[in-house]
């Protein structure tokens, strides 16, 4: 699946965090993310690219999806949205909570369809908002790069059942702990209910 | 051709224009003759046939209002044959209303575009505005009953619709000249070349490429230094001679009097009918004479003779007739002719 971030260029340090942020969840997928914020910035496969190559069609018309930064006025923004409009592709429409985009002084948040979803964000918000969509879009879940480091030290039966159920599968043994304790998680009416009261304090 | 139709704005822009928007916002034109599918049901407002088309057109395509207020103006169906007569057609809607607006988009049918953007290139001089020609490579079923059937490779549906977002937005860049939007290059409209074979592609100098945006190639961005004005005349009253073996003089000239001119061509195998010239000079003096197709050694010709090179034959014939048109002596069509095309 490929998606497209456009941020425009700025010189605002906060919206350069909340590109940033909008940035490291969308590189903690396996999507080919492209974006105009980094030099280097199309990342495509290269069926999509030998595709658009052939037949000379624009790859912003190859893209699933697209998330755009819409907080500045930008020409560029307005011609990303009439495109994702045109190819019904889902979109997630991100400005800052407070401001009135240009865009709008043109087309009513009525007139949008359904495919593109507009989001007025807090900062700190702004990582679940995309982390939600996605998830809307891919009916997958995001899953997080792990980088916590833990030593735990456990006993010869707890070690017993770990290559018990990981062996012979393509699992490892911290998988199999990670997953153990997302499904816990999951379960977890308590921890849920936290997590719902923390993200009603942040909005 | 049909009249001109008035111009037309969608409900969106009424609503505008009752003071919504706070922001000054670039206008562009669209000026319909064929090309305008953007779904090949054929349902009312998925092409423009008719001036009263125009406004569900638009409808369907509000898309654009995010990026100009866009207005139509029909020019003609575009179904049939297209020539210099429509051409000319939309030279004066784009002189009439040239003022009022920041860019013009001409709708056009695919097929005939690269000449289109030929004799525009020609008609308006000194233009400090983009106009932007851009065809849809649907076909309604109508259409592909009556032996339509291009197709490009690779396009979807939707495209046909992007296509156009495209071109408005090159209509309101900082580019001055006549362009084309094809696929994701935007050519400049002199000396396009187009091919349909194994699929339909265009070839010709790039101004700019359309990846996730528009990118204009800053060095060949400029502006007139002349005022603008049409030059829209053109003249057809002339003989169009292709060169088959054993054609004579005789005949060329039978077909040429009465004529304002001689359009002559050679095939690259048959450069033996180049053997002809001279005589031709001689029997039609002063019968402006354009050749075109000469790709080897002749020998000496008649300085007379108007040697039409590293141009297509359309884009050769169209410029022959536009010149024709505007020349007042020989001395002038030479000039008009043979002088960089570049505008």
């Amino acid at each position: 699946m490929h998606l497209y971030f456009y941020a425009p260029p700025t010189n605002r340090r906060d919206l350069e965090e909340s590109y940033s942020a909008i940035k490291t969840v969308l590189n903690q997928t396996d999507l080919w993310v492209s974006t105009n914020t980094e030099d280097q910035g199309i990342q495509v496969s290269a069926e999509v690219l030998a595709e658009t190559r052939q037949s000379g069609v624009p790859l912003l018309e190859r893209m699933d999806a697209f998330v755009i930064e819409g907080t500045t006025s930008d020409p560029e923004v307005g011609f990303l949205l009439a495109h994702a409009i045109a190819l019904k592709k889902p979109t997630l429409y991100l400005y800052r909570r407070g401001t009135v985009p240009q865009v709008f002084n043109h087309l009513s948040q009525k007139e949008l369809p359904a495919t593109i979803k507009t989001v007025a964000y807090q900062p700190s918000a702004v990582s679940r908002v995309v982390s939600d969509f996605l998830q809307s879009i891919t009916g997958l879940k995001i899953r997080q790069i792990p980088r916590h480091k833990f030593t735990l030290r456990i006993t010869d039966a707890m070690e017993e059942y770990l290559h018990f159920r990981t062996h012979n599968t393509k699992k490892t043994k911290a998988d199999f702990l990670r997953e153990e304790i997302e499904r816990l998680m999951e379960q977890d009416e308590d921890w849920r209910h936290h997590q719902r009261r923390r993200r009603s304090s942040t909005e | 051709m049909n009249a001109p139709s008035p111009i037309l704005k969608t409900a969106h822009q009424t609503k505008m224009a009752k003071g919504k928007g706070k922001h000054p916002r670039p206008s562009v034109l669209l000026l319909f003759l064929g090309g305008s599918v953007i779904d090949s049901r054929g349902r009312r407002g998925d092409l423009v046939r008719k001036p009263k088309d125009i406004e569900p057109w638009l409808a369907q395509m509000s898309e654009m209002d995010i990026i100009a207020d866009t207005t139509g103006h029909f020019i003609g169906p575009g179904t049939g044959a297209i020539g210099l007569a429509e051409w000319a057609g939309v030279a004066k809607a784009i002189e009439a209303h040239y003022a009022g607006y920041d860019g013009f988009v001409v709708v056009h049918q695919l097929e005939t575009i690269e000449a289109a953007a030929e004799a525009l290139s020609l008609m308006l001089d000194g233009l400090e505005k983009p106009v932007v020609l851009v065809g849809s490579w649907l076909h309604t079923r109508q259409e592909r009953s009556l032996g339509r059937t291009l197709v490009v490779p690779g396009a979807q549906e939707f495209g046909a619709k992007a296509s156009f977002i495209n071109a408005v937005q090159v209509a309101v860049s900082d580019a001055a000249e006549v362009l084309v939007v094809f696929g994701s290059t935007i050519f400049r409209g002199h000396g396009l070349h187009s091919t349909a074979d194994p699929q339909p592609t265009l070839t010709g100098r790039v101004l700019g490429k359309i990846d996730f945006g528009i990118r204009l190639f800053g060095a060949q961005i400029k502006r007139a230094k002349r005022a603008f004005r049409i030059r829209a005349q053109y003249e057809t009253n002339v003989a169009m001679v292709e060169y088959v073996p054993g054609l004579t003089v005789e005949q060329v000239v039978g077909q040429a009097t009465g004529r304002k001119g001689l359009f002559f061509s050679l095939a690259p195998a048959l450069q033996g009918g180049a053997a002809m010239l001279p005589s031709l000079a001689s029997s039609l003096r002063g019968l402006p004479i354009a050749v075109f197709g000469l790709t080897g050694r002749v020998g000496r010709l008649p300085s007379s003779l108007l040697v039409l090179a590293d141009q297509t034959r359309t884009a050769a014939l169209i410029h022959f007739l536009w010149a024709l048109g505007q020349a007042a002596n020989q001395s002038a069509l030479r000039k008009l002719l043979l002088a960089p095309t570049d505008r």
